[in-house]
């Protein structure tokens, strides 16, 4: 009986930790986060985005691949942009003025948010940096990105375009 | 059983100070002064050589670790790196 009580707890706090983290998962909905501007501060919500193609991208000043990423980013958002196309690039960085720096090298035209406690990181579950998530105009995450070397571009252009098709 | 428990209980104590860091956390991690090498090319010429020269056996690719051309190669490519990095 006792050994069945002990169990028990334990089976219970096992699915507590495991609800405490769930994942974002492709055909799940994109949590709707409101965050700061990285340069400007003024808050952006990803509502405001509805009813279209995102790329939502988490990334650090660090992170060597995202150095590969963004002026890539920024010629496909350019492109796609009068299609419906947009390009979130959130921040990581627990120093706010090396992401600065950054965006002061690779300068972007797409939006740059910062997540400086990273709750959103957490919420979306980064697993790699960067990760990518591919929202579609339902605001439906359609592709999971881990990431990113130079030839993931192409594949990455025929996913928006396969997206921006759809009604 | 008290033989058990103290071990135990220094092991969970000393325990709470591990912990997870996430991929979010790892600025200072990728910094060059926390690479176990400070030179990749480097540290794979040198282990190269070691391998060859000590008789080691295992998984490790060929070559003698002398002066074969892979060797002059990784030589020259580490002297360009040292030259940029003194630039810099």
């Amino acid at each position: 009986m006792k050994y069945e009580k002990k169990s028990a707890t334990l089976a219970l706090s096992l699915a507590c930790i495991s609800m405490s983290v769930t994942a974002v998962e492709v055909g799940k909905p994109a949590p709707l986060f409101t965050l700061p501007t990285l340069q400007q501060g003024q808050t952006t919500a990803l509502a405001t985005f509805s009813g279209k193609v995102i790329y939502l991208n988490f990334w650090a000043s660090w992170c060597v691949p995202c150095r590969t990423s963004f002026p890539l980013l920024d010629a496909l958002h350019k492109k796609l942009r009068a299609q419906g196309f947009e390009v979130i690039a959130i921040n990581l960085d627990e120093d706010k003025t090396k992401a600065e720096q950054f965006i002061k090298e690779l300068p972007v035209d797409f939006t740059v948010l910062h997540d400086s406690k990273g709750e959103w990181a957490d919420q979306y579950v980064i697993e790699s940096m960067p990760t990518s998530f591919i929202v579609d105009k339902h605001g439906v995450v359609q592709l999971i990105h881990h990431g990113f070397t130079s030839d993931d571009i192409k594949g990455l252009e025929q996913k928006v375009l396969a997206l921006l098709a759809e009604k | 059983m008290r033989v058990f428990k103290i071990p135990l209980i220094i092991i969970l104590v000393l325990s709470a100070a591990c912990t997870n860091v996430l991929p979010r956390q790892r600025g200072n991690l990728a910094l060059p002064q926390m690479a176990l090498t400070t030179d990749t090319l480097e540290f794979g010429f040198r282990q190269h050589t070691a391998f060859s020269k000590e008789a080691a056996f295992g998984g490790y690719g060929g070559g003698c670790g002398c002066n074969c051309p892979l060797r002059l190669f990784l030589k020259f490519c580490t002297l360009i790196n040292l030259l940029r990095y003194e630039s810099l």
